[in-house]
């Protein structure tokens, strides 16, 4: 492994399972920023994961993106479990883009609440390999079995004589042992570190500025860069006057990037300045504008020959098949009572604080990343296609991101930073978008516009529910399944845990040349507003208890009726005016919001949000409460305030001043009730979301028999305040 | 031009323009990183830093416009990371991603130079940045843990 941040460890460490042990200094610097390289990793898997020094203490590299959903510490906690490292002293390391760390299937990408789930079992046979390693060494130093050494928080124990040492004392003997293929894990019920809330390991150096996000990047004889995108959606740069530009104070270089100009300058500010300067021609022809497009979307729910069937749940090859469209017509036409209700939720932007930026180094052939990336293998295939540069002459060291949300895992800014550097050959140069480009031209999560048909019995009973989408599919994202809409768009229309006797899912994919891509929670952050509208608009036409028909439409599920019947009990649920529920399962958890609402005349005071969650294992409890929190506030910013406006082509809105979100003025006390059990592991990051803008709007109606179907809520003349 | 700045008790002389935003120059002339670009029109507060005991938003405010005044930043709260903030964002595990607490960090101190035990309405009505990741009800918790330590 090469040294690629000038910086050398004065310690000496072991790689376990390096060829080369002893041989050579391992990388530093790379506590802030993730090693990146584009060989093999000689050391082999396990060392890439961990460095043992010769004092005995261990620094572990999670193989995740640490975007705030704490993979900086959880992942390396499962690690250390199974090591049985003295965790107070461990130090943990972001990685860089490396075979190394793919997950069981292949890639490497933080993304889809995943990162628990699919390293679990990884992390732990890395930790428990190298915790025999060292037992090995140990043993074989005091001549005995193996079975009479013991370890724990980073010391082996002689459990004939009492003696001990240090991991630092045979590492590096243990390191020319041969990796057990498959070492003993330990059992759950001994876990010291695993369902333990503790300290994470990120935090201190978030407290005293320390961290290095993409943003902080600085290497020697850098420049900088800022960017001024086509206005338009969907145009490219044709013409453009950067005269002005040129002759500004610092700048060296006016680029075009077809979809953006850049300048390079001496400095950022320079470059923003001068950038700001230039002028680029709007092309010819019809334009994107926000009300033309909901009449569009609107008039495309007509169309029952373009409507796709999406399936109700399952999983391959025992998909549960939305009901036939004239078999779903007729029974709702049949019907003695039906109810139709039209919904729709907006274009809306990531705005994670921390905007689209990446730093690059092009040298001959090669070109090396600093960035706050979520994505990993697929970096650099797409910025080969862009720029020519070979794919393995391309390596990727990632810094903290400053907020993801589903945004940064994009290559668009990637791309970008590759062309700025090759037109500076030799020279690094970081390039930073200016809040108001990121605003305007991220990649945004797609507008999709409902209607729900409901046939009852003259009972009240639900016969059929038919719910169709026409929205825009992902420009990020071909994945489709044969015959079917866009999944990451409308999945979930009507959820897999609301079972009606008949049921059918279709939609529109609506071709519209505004950039969407994934955001958090993908097709749930809609879906879940839509279904636990309808829900709810269902339980108040028949005179059902909004719990009590939730619960009477679940089946075989316990878990949603565990987190369904702990958060009504825990919010009392009907002991006042202005209460709404929301249920979402996802990613293998379950939640339940429970919202209360003040509304006088038409001003809104959220008052509480009382949350039951179930992730199965939780590795860090008190993480996931954060990252529940975390999903409630970001769900209530977009359903208060979210929405991304197109008038003749351009996003009107530009800043935290016309895309507002919650803050401390407006966010609702959150009381949130974990369920955990061992026996199975779901995400985190998302699953929160869905579930708390129908429990808000619920809530608004349960308080003022307003019933809210169309997102963002400040739409409907709601003022919000504490 | 060369402008004269006292940064976390230190003087130093910077050489750009006068009209350069106070944030750009903290960060890329000065090389203070902590303090972070977030909106650039004073609204999230991200690069919020100490301006003679005030509450400034550096990314507002030019370098000409403070010069001669005491700055402090996230690196100047304390030598080791103990600063008595610091300590109780730790304790109630308040940051995820982490890029707006420096700036909301520096609110609080200044919040708190005024108002030594603030109720959660002040903290919500005095404290207005932004956090994407939504960690507000860490925040509160963590502001009136440092007050009661001081």
């Amino acid at each position: 492994m090469t040294d690629r941040t000038g910086l050398l460890l004065k310690r000496r460490s072991f790689l376990l399972g390096s060829a080369a042990v002893g041989a050579g200094l391992a990388l530093a610097g790379c506590d802030a920023i993730g090693i990146g390289a584009r060989d093999p990793v000689p050391a082999g898997k396990l060392g890439a994961y961990i460095e043992i020094f010769d004092d005995g203490s261990v620094a572990i590299t999670t193989p995740g993106a640490e975007m705030g959903q704490g993979v900086a510490s959880s992942l390396p906690k499962i690690l250390a479990e199974e090591l049985g490292a003295d965790w107070e002293t461990v130090t943990t390391r972001l990685s860089g883009v490396d075979p190394a760390f793919a997950k069981p299937s292949g890639r490497q990408l933080s993304g889809n609440s995943d990162a628990v789930m699919s390293y679990y079992e990884p992390l732990r046979k890395v930790g428990a390999g190298a915790r025999e390693m060292l037992v090995a060494a140990a043993a074989s130093r005091w001549g005995v079995e193996q079975g009479d050494v013991t370890v724990s928080k980073g010391v082996l124990t002689n459990s004939n004589t009492g003696d001990t040492l240090s991991f630092g004392d045979v590492a590096e003997e243990a390191a020319k042992l041969p990796i057990p293929e498959n070492p003993v894990l330990k059992d759950p019920q001994d876990f010291e570190l695993i369902g333990v809330s503790g300290q994470r390991k990120d935090i201190p150096a978030k407290v005293d500025g320390t961290a290095v996000f993409g943003i902080d990047v600085e290497l020697p004889g850098m420049l900088h860069a800022a960017i001024k995108h086509a206005p338009v959606a969907g145009a490219s740069v044709e013409q453009f006057d950067a005269s002005t530009a040129r002759g500004m104070p610092g700048v060296l270089k006016v680029v075009n990037l077809s979809d953006a100009v850049a300048v390079i300058a001496e400095s950022y500010w320079q470059a923003q300045q001068a950038v700001d300067t230039i002028e680029i021609a709007d092309p010819l022809g019809d334009k994107v504008d926000s009300d033309a497009l909901k009449d569009r979307f609107r008039a495309a729910l007509d169309r029952d020959q373009d409507a796709l069937p999406f399936v109700l749940g399952g999983r391959p090859p025992d998909w549960i098949e939305s009901a036939e469209l004239p078999a779903i017509k007729r029974a709702i036409a049949n019907a003695p009572q039906k109810l139709e209700f039209n919904y729709s939720v907006p274009y809306l932007a990531h705005a994670t604080l921390e905007p689209m930026c990446a730093t690059a180094l092009v040298k001959g052939d090669s070109c090396e990343f600093w960035a706050p990336t979520q994505a990993g293998d697929s970096i650099a295939p797409d910025v080969t296609a862009a720029t020519g540069i070979p794919e393995d002459a391309i390596t990727v060291h990632r810094t903290y991101l400053g907020g993801g949300f589903g945004r940064k895992n994009d290559r668009d800014f990637m791309i970008q930073a590759a062309k700025i550097a090759q037109a500076m050959p030799g020279r690094p140069v970081k390039m930073i978008w200016s809040r108001e480009q990121d605003t305007k031209h991220g990649f945004h999560r797609p507008a999709v516009v409902v209607r729900s048909k409901v046939g009852l019995s003259s009972s009240g009973e639900v016969l059929a529910v038919h719910t169709r989408g026409a929205g825009q599919p992902l420009k990020t994202s071909s994945f489709k399944l044969p015959g079917m809409p866009s999944p990451a768009t409308f999945a979930a229309l009507i959820p897999e845990h609301y079972k009606f006797p008949m049921s059918r899912i279709d939609a529109i994919d609506m071709e519209e040349p505004i950039k969407t891509t994934f955001w958090r929670a993908v097709a749930g952050s809609s879906s879940g507003f839509f279904s636990d509208s309808l829900v709810d608009e269902i339980a108040h036409h028949t005179g059902r208890d909004p719990v009590e028909f939730r619960l009477s439409l679940m089946q075989d599920n316990p878990r949603g009726e565990a987190v369904l019947k702990l958060a009504a009990g825990e919010a009392g649920w009907g002991s006042r005016k202005g209460m709404g529920v929301g249920y979402w399962n996802g990613w293998n958890s379950h939640c339940v919001h429970i919202v209360e609402v003040t509304v006088e005349e038409k001003r809104l005071t959220i008052d509480k949000v009382t949350t039951a969650f179930d992730c199965g294992l939780a590795v860090d409890p008190d993480n996931v409460i954060a990252q529940v929190e975390s999903a409630i506030n970001f769900g209530l910013s977009a359903a208060l305030f979210g929405k991304l406006t197109w008038r003749d082509g351009k996003v009107v809105e530009s800043h935290y001043g016309d895309y507002p979100v919650v803050t401390l003025a407006n966010a609702p006390q959150i009381e949130v009730h974990l369920i955990s059990s061992p026996e199975t592991i779901g995400g985190v990051g998302e699953t929160g979301l869905p579930p708390i803008a129908p429990a808000l709007t619920n809530a608004i109606f349960d308080a003022t028999g307003d019933r809210i179907r169309d997102l963002p809520i400040v739409d409907s003349g709601y003022e919000v305040r504490r | 031009m060369t402008i004269q700045l006292k940064i976390n008790g230190e003087n130093r002389s910077v050489d750009v323009a006068p009209d350069t935003p106070l944030l750009w120059v903290i960060r890329d002339a000065v090389g203070l990183k902590g303090t972070k670009y977030g909106c650039g029109v004073g609204v999230c507060g991200a690069c919020t830093v100490e301006v003679d005991g005030s509450a400034v938003r550096s990314c507002s405010v030019t370098v000409k416009d403070v010069e001669g005044g005491a700055i402090t930043t996230i690196e100047g709260l304390s030598e080791d990371g103990s600063h008595p903030l610091q300590e109780a964002w730790i304790e109630e595990q308040v940051p995820q991603c982490g890029y707006c607490q420096p700036g909301m960090i520096m609110a609080a101190k200044v919040m708190l130079q005024s108002n030594s035990s603030p109720s959660e309405d002040d903290i919500r009505s005095q404290i207005t940045n932004v956090c994407r990741c939504g960690t507000y009800p860490r925040i509160t918790r963590a502001i009136q843990r440092a007050a009661r330590s001081t």
